[in-house]
């Protein structure tokens, strides 16, 4: 990476003091689809400041029944246990969309974040900001269609991935919204007739990112980013 | 390997193919599965006072697009009044 410019909010919205307490320590990292970052019950090894790409935290039931609780792209960093001082992975979490990012060993960014209390501030908004996104695909898992959810979800997914192509396939996004497949078929082409989006083999092509927002957002106001 | 089965949804005249297929250890494991798809869809309908779709059918074909199977939405749901 660049010192000067990263690529990654945080490490860019960072002052020249805390980004060089990191710096030292801070990995180039090439992350493949489904390349697993933190594993559920397991300590946490490395936090990745994500240049590019998407990472899912995915929540386990019984009888492996899934469900994704968040994601995390370039705006952000993986291991909020670590920044919320926790050690074990509550969850798994794996990249979903294929990207870059930064990693940083566990025990040094715990150090970094001891040393200085603006990077800690930073980094608990950031907790904060995941929070606030978790509590909004909580609400709308309860209370919305497929088809609203689907729309947020790849509205999420459009503000991370710098594309109008998202690399998805119905098999993933059943997982991510936790319904069957056919149910994600089946809003696919409901927003396709709406004009919002195309229907690709393997991808998702995004027509109207305003209009998607209208069924995105029909039962709740969008957490911002930042 | 797994075959796959394709579950396409017939409702009246309209067709949502199934583009993707699932990895199913068998038809009667695509039938379940058929069943449980079926029952998410219409919960979901009835949930939103939308049109359940009783008559919707899945055609469950195979790799060659061979027809396996027509499921019945209908048959996802218990019907009966009283216990007996």
């Amino acid at each position: 990476m660049s010192i000067l410019r990263p690529s990654n909010r945080l490490l860019a919205r960072m002052d020249s003091e805390d980004l060089a307490l990191l710096h030292p320590h801070l990995q180039c990292e090439t992350l493949p689809l489904r390349r697993s970052l933190e594993t559920r019950n397991k300590p946490i090894q490395y936090a990745y400041f994500l240049e590019s790409g998407i990472a899912s935290v995915v929540a386990a039931g019984a009888k492996d029944t899934c469900i994704e609780v968040g994601i995390i792209g370039f705006e952000g960093v993986t291991g909020l246990t670590l920044i919320m001082g926790g050690e074990r992975a509550p969850h798994a979490t794996y990249m979903q969309v294929a990207g870059k990012g930064l990693s940083i060993p566990a025990e040094r960014l715990r150090h970094a974040m001891e040393c200085s209390s603006s990077l800690r501030r930073l980094l608990l908004q950031f907790a904060h900001a995941f929070f606030l996104q978790t509590t909004y695909t909580a609400l709308s898992n309860g209370r919305s269609k497929t088809d609203e959810r689907l729309a947020r979800w790849l509205l999420m997914a459009h503000d991370r991935v710098r594309s109008d192509d998202l690399p998805l396939t119905h098999e993933f996004l059943a997982l991510m919204l936790g319904v069957h497949r056919p149910g994600v078929t089946g809003a696919l082409k409901k927003l396709s007739s709406a004009g919002l989006i195309q229907n690709r083999r393997s991808s998702i092509h995004v027509l109207d990112r305003a209009g998607s927002k209208r069924p995105a957002t029909a039962p709740m106001v969008q957490p911002k980013r930042n | 390997m797994m075959p796959l089965f394709f579950l396409h949804m017939r409702d009246g005249s309209e067709l949502t193919p199934d583009s993707e297929g699932s990895c199913l250890p068998d038809l009667a494991a695509a039938r379940r599965y058929a069943l449980e798809c079926a029952r998410q869809m219409m919960s979901e309908a009835v949930y939103h006072g939308n049109r359940i779709g009783l008559a919707r059918t899945f055609e469950i074909e195979d790799d060659a697009g061979k027809l396996l199977l027509t499921f019945l939405f209908r048959d996802a749901i218990d019907f009966s009044e009283a216990a007996a």
